[in-house]
């Protein structure tokens, strides 16, 4: 099989249960290095099926808690460079929210529709994301994501977040398929 | 759904197939992959899957495969294989686009794995009570044998026949050829009418196609009208692709702020008319008026293609002789009708006259070059399901005055609805149908044939004619209002405080004379009120009925219970002789138990006039009840016959063979019913071994611990009432369960009902006088523990201010012993209670005009039925016949050698004849089902 050519080609990082470097789109630089996930941790998510081909996730810190401003959304890429993701502290419980009010929670940008970019459609007001620049898709984000409005029929992904004592915030998983790509971990599901 | 973080590729040689998405008429274009699920799968690279993409793909690239487009079937070669549903990025009309509902379209094939599991495999019929699954040969040999006696015995007639007009032709075809060419039934009518008639008559009339318009136009448009339509979340791709693109300014008519209107409002240069529901007559009578007022109309267009008096003359089908106008004759109308000036139709339809103004400009201002403005004129259900022959009439004339159609960019179309496709294998037989309308044959309205006994089979193919129009996005919404979820049948206003100021000083000595005064002045009030919501239009709509009826009855099916019924404690104990007919199991009487209900509204008002005038003499004079017909599962043929001889309350007659319906047709002529019906859904209850074995178990269980509380009873004998007896499985499960709840509604008897509400501790048992004397009854008669059923299980659960739970206070145990108790009521109310119709169905209601003098109760019913034999008017509460000051606006009519709709359609008006059914009232999307009915 090619799967390594491909993946050099396109320059993805190799995730083999190793740490991931991860740069935030502001700038601002996060690196972690943390030992691989156990299995599963992300499919904890309650009440869902969640089919993981790889549950290898990486483990990475992207802000603290305490660094974090209501309304003020923090971008990093997740699980791979070039998969974009906003981390945003909405101001009201959400699912799957974590810190103190649940109300911190973390979603790929790009559009579960057609894949337009959503970094500048944050709607602070009603915790929604959108409408979406391409067709005006809406996804609510203290619902996990779910599409308000507009044309997707998926969910915006979202990123399993924890967070440590220390305030650290990790990103573990990934509930849903990031637009694009045919697995989360691309490089990995080309050996499948 | 579940949550994927990875969707297999198809292979490069993965079985390919080209297909269109199964849900709306805009017909995206859909690519499906099948391959083995056991694999191999494709590989990211271009080469290595079917899609010929290289993954991971960019935005707008057509070619990602979303979890929701992906699923696992199994064939008949029991093999697994994955299917991947993708919007075609080669179709012109999506170009890899896609809405909600056809990105899911591989969610709603049959999967072994998924929610669709349980779909059918086998043809299933009825034997013993239960559905058994048989083979197909047999059902197809059981179908043939009964369709052939039955045209032999009773003729082609005897079959009726709804069928789904959607996916594709070849499904109409032979069901057409079928049934109206060979049977020759003219008892037939697609899914959602109510007899083979179009759904845009008014339309065909003028002259225009239903579908008159190319996609293209959307792009060549210089205005876009979506009228009663929500173009960008109904007609996703279609707006997106075809309009959106080239930012058309937009004229958006919705009761709603809808997105599409917001678009047009904030995106273009457009307006939207925020008009009051049902006023669209007059908005286009406005625009109508506007446009002749400034010379705006196309004066080319209506002069080449409007039939002049000649033609009209020459006319021979009816409806277009009937409403035909010429184009002077139009101008004439419309410039009399003082409702379509700018300042009475804003007022009308609550549309500010500058935004009428700016959208007439929009329409049909002409260019700066003299060229007409190109209008693409767009309408669907808002504009369909409400008064819809004036409404699309109005619309025709629109685009008739502007000559909207037949060219670039201008045209008039529906915007909406489902894939369908309709070829006729063979015309529908208009010379055998029976129904007229003014002299003229019309297409039988079916369900009328079938209450007339003349239908024998009722095919349904692809149709859920009980259901019709009740489901939204496969919730029954019944009694909840579509756009706020409000139960209409709560909340019933506080008729007291609404009419007390009216009466203050106006009663008199003469109790007779304070019943009619007081009905008059509720009677004012409702006429004086405008309602906001379709919940209250409904509610005022049902008081209206009963405000002056001696008896209301109010037929409910509760999720699962006993017969019993709901009263006002004034009322008691003269309806237990009612309750008694019925064979209730229990009567619970309450003054006010919270929340509105429907058995309370007049009762209470008479209550509280009585105490606000104690010198004054004021009766109870509306003797109102909720009849809980038991539970919703409760559907078997012998206890509905059985409810339907018991209305009567005449034993004589009772097994004299005589169908059930028919004598519920006959009682209700007998007693001049006037009855409103709505729905929820009928449960049928599934009879497999292992729901049986389940049941028998619960039965076991609750029986043992019901025993344990009582002594030594045995299993099954605590049911109500003989004629349940041998019902073990659902009547026992009945009382368990009703035990159970009333176990429960007793702890809070003790709350409600004790002296002391605040007493924290509900837990103890009930204490009640009345109880003695139930403990003693129950002995006797084998009563169940406590009947009852929680009244506020679902979506009326009656509180308190503080948050506590309320119930109504009971009364049982006063069942008068049959002779006394009956002279006793006859002596004090000499007309004994009628007016009960069959409550199976779900939720019904009959309200019985039991003591108005027989004049008057003729007065209504004929009222009733002209009401249902007037097709072609608006509706009762349509605003326009309300004031009384709309004349039907006469239909310009187009020259013949224009082309007609490639599938002719027959038209049709509905029945002329006088309805014998009770009029239906679906609760749901407000008023469609009577409208459809009347109005095909």
């Amino acid at each position: 099989m090619a799967e390594l050519q491909t993946v050099d080609r396109r320059s993805f990082l190799k995730i083999s249960g190793l740490a991931t470097g991860v740069v935030l789109s502001g700038g601002a630089v996060v690196a972690a290095v943390i030992g691989p996930r156990p299995l599963g941790v992300a499919a904890a998510r309650q009440g869902e099926k969640v089919q993981f081909a790889f549950p290898e996730y990486p483990d990475v810190i992207i802000a603290n808690l305490n660094d974090l401003v209501a309304g003020e959304p923090v971008f990093f890429a997740y699980p791979q460079a070039g998969q974009k993701n906003m981390l945003v502290k909405l101001g009201k419980s959400a699912e799957e929210g974590i810190g103190p009010e649940s109300d911190v929670v973390a979603f790929s940008t790009a559009c579960s529709h057609m894949g337009a970019p959503l970094d500048n459609v944050y709607n602070h007001e009603y915790g929604i994301l959108g409408p979406c620049p391409l067709h005006y898709s809406t996804f609510d984000l203290s619902k996990s994501g779910m599409n308000v409005m507009g044309k997707a029929s998926d969910h915006l992904p979202q990123v399993a977040l924890q967070v440590d004592d220390s305030g650290d915030i990790r990103a573990v998983g990934m509930f849903g398929l990031v637009y694009g790509y045919p697995a989360n971990l691309f490089a990995r599901a080309k050996e499948g | 759904m579940a949550t994927r973080d990875f969707i297999p590729l198809p292979p490069a040689d993965a079985e390919v197939k080209t297909m269109s998405c199964q849900y709306c008429i805009v017909g995206c274009g859909y690519k499906s992959y099948v391959w083995p699920a056991s694999g191999p799968n494709g590989t990211p690279d271009a080469a290595g899957n079917a899609l010929g993409a290289d993954y991971p793909v960019g935005p707008l690239a057509g070619q990602w495969i979303a979890p929701s487009m992906y699923n696992v079937i199994r064939r008949a070669d029991g093999n697994d294989y994955n299917v991947a549903l993708v919007p075609d990025r080669e179709c012109v009309v999506n170009k890899g686009n896609h809405s909600p509902r056809g990105g899911s379209n591989a969610q709603g094939i049959w999967s072994p794995y998924g929610p669709t599991y349980d779909r059918l495999q086998f043809p299933l019929i009825k034997l013993a009570g239960a559905q058994q699954p048989i083979s197909w040969d047999a059902a197809i040999e059981i179908m043939a044998e009964t369709i052939g006696y039955a045209k032999e015995q009773y003729g082609g007639p005897a079959m009726a026949i709804r069928f789904y007009a959607y996916q594709y032709y070849e499904n109409t075809y032979p069901i057409t050829k079928f049934y109206f060419g060979d049977i020759g039934t003219p008892n037939g009518a697609i899914h959602n009418r109510a007899s083979m008639g179009g759904e845009t008559t008014a339309l065909s009339d003028i002259g225009l196609e239903t579908w008159g318009t190319a996609y293209e136009d959307g792009l060549e448009a210089q205005t876009v009208v979506a009228w009663g339509a929500n173009l960008y979340e109904c007609q996703d791709v279609y707006f997106a692709e075809h309009i959106v693109p080239a930012a058309a300014p937009m004229v958006v008519v919705d009761p709603r702020k809808t997105f599409t209107a917001a678009y047009a409002e904030t995106a273009v240069a457009g307006v939207h008319l925020q008009l009051v529901p049902g006023t669209d007559v007059v908005l286009a009578g406005a625009i109508a008026r506007h446009i002749l007022d400034r010379g705006w109309e196309d004066r080319a267009f209506i002069d080449a293609n409007t039939a002049s008096a000649d033609d009209i003359a020459q006319e021979e089908a009816w409806r277009r002789k009937k409403w035909a106008a010429t184009f002077d004759d139009y101008r004439a109308y419309v410039e009399r009708m003082d409702a379509y000036t700018l300042e009475n139709a804003a007022r009308i339809t609550g549309v500010p006259a500058e935004k009428i103004e700016r959208a007439t400009e929009l329409i049909a201002m002409p260019n700066d070059d003299g060229t007409p403005r190109k209008t693409l004129l767009t309408f669907e259900k808002g504009a369909t399901w409400s008064i819809n022959y004036e409404t699309i009439g109005s619309l025709g004339n629109l685009a008739l005055l502007t000559g909207s159609t037949g060219q670039p960019g201008r045209g008039i179309t529906r915007a909406g609805g489902h894939q369908e496709g309709y070829a006729g294998g063979a015309d529908y037989p208009l010379d055998l149908a029976t129904d007229t309308f003014e002299g003229n044959k019309i297409p039988n309205y079916i369900d009328q044939h079938m209450a007339d006994g003349e239908v024998k089979i009722y095919h349904v193919i692809g149709a859920n004619p009980l259901g019709m129009t009740n489901l939204s996005l496969r919730h029954h919404i019944g009694r909840y209002d579509l756009n706020t979820g409000l139960n209409y049948n709560r909340r019933w206003p506080d008729l007291f405080a609404a009419i007390r100021s009216q009466l203050a000083g106006r009663l008199s000595d003469d109790e007779r004379f304070n019943v009619n005064l007081i009905r008059k002045t509720v009677a004012e009030w409702i006429d004086a009120q405008s309602p906001r919501t379709a919940a209250e239009q409904w509610r005022l709509l049902v008081l209206k009925e009963a405000h002056d009826a001696e008896f209301v009855l109010d037929l409910h099916c509760d999720d699962d219970a006993l017969l019993h019924i709901f009263t006002s404690p004034e009322l008691m104990p003269e309806l237990q002789d009612l309750a008694d007919w019925m064979g209730a199991a229990a009567t619970l009487t309450a003054a006010d138990s919270g929340g509105g209900s429907f058995d309370e509204v007049l009762p209470q008002l008479y209550r509280k006039l009585a105490l606000a005038n104690p010198g004054k003499p004021v009766p109870m004079a509306s003797a109102a009840a909720t009849l809980e017909y038991r539970g919703e599962a409760d559907t078997f043929d012998h206890l509905g016959a059985d409810d339907a001889r018991r209305p009567d309350g005449d034993r004589r007659d009772a097994d004299d063979g005589e169908p059930a319906l028919e004598r519920l047709e006959r009682q209700r002529r007998r007693h001049r019913l006037r009855a409103l019906r709505g729905r929820e859904p009928d449960r049928q209850p599934r009879r497999h071994l292992g729901d049986r074995l389940r049941l028998l178990l619960r039965q076991l269980v609750r029986g043992l611990r019901r025993r344990g509380r009582r002594g030594r009873q045995p299993l099954g004998q605590g049911v109500g009432h003989r004629r349940d007896r041998g019902l073990l499985d659902v009547a026992a499960a009945s009382a368990a369960s009703a035990a159970s709840a009333a176990s429960a509604a007793g702890r809070r008897h003790a709350g409600s009902d004790g002296a002391d509400r605040a007493d924290g501790d509900r837990r103890t048992d009930v204490a009640h006088p009345a109880l003695d004397g139930l403990d003693r009854q129950r002995r006797r008669r084998a009563l169940p523990r406590l009947p009852l059923v929680d009244r506020g299980a679902d979506d009326h659960v009656h509180r308190d201010d503080a948050g506590r739970p309320l119930v109504r206070h009971v009364v049982l145990g006063l069942r008068p012993g049959r002779g006394r108790g009956r002279e006793r009521l006859r002596a004090h109310r000499p007309v004994r209670p009628h007016g009960l119709l069959l409550g199976l169905e779900g939720e019904v209601r009959a309200l019985a005009g039991a003591r108005t003098s027989p004049q008057r109760r003729r007065l209504r019913v004929e009222a009733a039925a002209g009401r249902d034999q007037e097709p072609a008017q608006p509706p009762p509460h349509a605003p326009a016949r309300q004031r009384g000051r709309l004349a039907q606006p006469p239909h310009m009519v187009r020259r013949r050698p224009l082309p007609s709709p490639p599938v002719r359609k027959r038209a049709s008006a509905p029945s002329s004849r006088p309805l014998s059914l009770p009029r239906t009232i679906s609760t749901s999307s407000s008023s469609s089902s009577t409208l459809s009915r009347r109005m095909p």
